[in-house]
């Protein structure tokens, strides 16, 4: 069975703004509110 | 700012839990295996949980970015430092007590009482070494001696401020409002006094935005603050939940400890001070622990044992009973599954829960991810469109007496509260200074509804005596303690420290 961390470091990158909402609130999303963790997770 | 988080719209489903045992519930794990079903089954969903403190991580809880295949993720970052808030908020706190000891050191225009200090310095580690200190010793160029101590930075007052903020003016108001102690004629003293809020806010500057990150399913998952639930209101920042409100039509949030304490204050605390109205509730509820509550040993929690769970299963009524009697909010049980658990168990805690009119739904969000919680996400989205009557379990308007007595009569089902001569003075100095009309934050240990840690289960007839009340004026609440309260962990005797590790090419291990 993995462990946590193991199953975590196996996942792959998800595109976040594909599913955190519509186009437009994108950019206001990254500029404005959220210090997005890009070095992992994200396709910008 | 303003027009992301003024204008939620939708739905707010909390998730809380029975009364905790070292068994563990799988609160996070739950919320965050809730929002992958709620998405996989074709609703817009966000998470909104609280960021992991260093002192758990490396100390016995370990962190909290759930577990299984219900996780958010990159988790080690999450577990480690993440985007430093906790160290700006850290930062923030120890800025405001040098200016403290430095007025004092400059003269002391504002005649701060040295032994009426009640604002102490914090890190975020887990270090009993530092509960209580004499700083300032060393002569005369070294600054005045005085009693001082530290917290975890996650149980400062600046991180219950900076969850509760809407606004950096909202942060600076509420930063310049916290008081640090009293003068030698027991009059409060401000941050504000010390003209410390706009350097406190500045360094905090990129703190109050919350953090992106994502599940393993790939919801959005915002994680930002994370204050205890104890001495604080426990659960996440009030700009994370609107923003997630905003952007999602489902918004998942937890809140710290059992529902007496974390959900309690989301409800008569968050909600209250943000406006906001819950659709829903999950209560998580595991038969281990349960089991535990009806007087199973620790060490015999994966034997099949149908009388200890029975009677451990009122802890989780009472709980369930409190969120949708007395808060109004339609609420669903979550049974996170244990390989250990047997049919015979699982049926009986199903029918026990459906003869007193609460559905219970199995949950196996760890093992399968959100595919393995779809029926509860189904039942969820079934009661976020039921009529939720809102409301809080006290009045704002009550005394600052009333409001833990309504609270231990009400939510713990206890007699009422005693207060200790002490308190009682306090109380009276409250109101004196006008904090009368602030709710109420009851600081009590999470391993009962009493404030006896060992009156596991249902427990009646006891009275909570309050010991201590503290002003968090800056938050806005009052703090009401009832026995010895733990600001600053330690570390146990084999910490997770010990396994945590690094290799050569940076990939870490033993986190958990």
């Amino acid at each position: 069975m993995k462990s946590d961390i193991e199953i975590a470091q196996s996942a792959k990158p998800v595109d976040i703004y594909s599913v955190a909402g519509k186009p437009e609130y994108q950019k206001n999303i990254l500029n404005l509110m959220v210090k997005a963790r890009q070095r992992l997770t994200f396709q910008l | 700012m303003k027009s992301f988080i003024g204008k939620p719209k939708g739905k707010l489903i909390l998730v809380t839990a029975i009364t905790p045992t070292p068994a563990g519930e799988g609160k996070t794990t739950t919320t965050i295996g809730l929002a992958d079903a709620l998405s996989l089954t074709g609703r817009k969903t966000i998470v909104a949980i609280r960021e992991p403190s260093l002192g758990p991580v490396f100390g016995i809880k370990g962190g909290a970015a759930g577990g299984g295949y219900s996780q958010v993720i990159p988790m080690e970052d999450i577990n480690l430092h993440f985007t430093g808030d906790i160290h700006a908020i850290g930062a923030a706190n120890n800025l405001l007590a040098a200016m403290i000891d430095n007025h004092i050191y400059q003269g002391n225009s504002l005649r701060i009482d040295p032994r009426r200090i009640t604002w102490r310095r914090c890190m975020d580690m887990n270090d009993r070494q530092l509960r209580n200190i004499i700083s300032g010793l060393g002569g005369a160029t070294n600054g005045m001696p005085r009693e001082d101590g530290f917290d975890i930075t996650v149980a400062s007052e600046v991180m219950a401020v900076l969850c509760l903020s809407e606004s950096i003016s909202d942060l600076k108001s509420r930063l310049s409002r916290i008081v640090i102690g009293y003068t030698y004629d027991g009059t409060p003293v401000t941050a504000g006094d010390l003209h410390a809020e706009g350097a406190m806010a500045a360094l905090l500057r990129d703190a109050i935005k919350p953090n992106l990150v994502s599940t393993l399913g790939g919801t959005p998952a915002l994680i930002h603050g994370g204050p205890f639930a104890n001495i604080a209101h426990g659960c996440n920042s009030v700009i994370a939940t609107k923003l997630a409100l905003h952007f999602a039509d489902y918004t998942v949030t937890e809140a710290g400890f059992g529902a007496d304490l974390g959900a309690e204050k989301f409800f008569d605390i968050k909600c209250r001070a943000a406006s906001l109205t819950p659709s829903a509730a999950v209560v998580v509820a595991t038969v281990r622990a349960l089991k535990m509550h009806g007087g199973a040993p620790k060490t015999s929690l994966s034997d099949e044992n149908l009388s200890a769970l029975s009677a451990g299963i009122p802890n989780l009524l009472r709980h369930v009973s409190n969120i949708r009697d007395v808060f109004g909010v339609p609420v669903v049980v979550a049974i996170n599954r244990f390989p250990t658990d047997t049919q015979a168990e699982l049926s009986l805690l199903r029918s026990t829960c459906a003869e007193a009119g609460v559905d219970a739904v199995i949950s196996e969000v760890w093992e399968k991810g959100g595919e393995g919680g779809i029926e509860l996400a189904e039942r969820v989205a079934e009661l976020c469109e039921t009529k939720s009557n809102f409301r809080f379990a006290y009045s704002i308007d009550l005394s600052i007496a009333e409001k833990p007595n309504t609270i231990v009569k009400r939510i713990y089902r206890g007699v009422g509260v005693e207060f200790t001569p002490a308190a009682k003075k306090q109380l009276d100095k409250i109101e004196a200074d006008g904090f009368g009309k602030l709710p109420v934050c009851v600081a009590k240990t999470q391993y009962s509804f009493s404030d006896d840690a060992q009156k596991l289960g249902a427990p009646e007839g006891f009275t909570v005596t309050v010991k201590n009340l503290r002003v968090s004026a800056g938050a806005g609440f009052i703090v009401a303690l009832t026995g010895d309260i733990m600001t600053m962990p330690g570390l146990p005797k084999s910490p997770a420290a010990e396994y945590i590790d690094i290799d050569a090419n940076g990939t870490i291990s033993g986190l958990f």
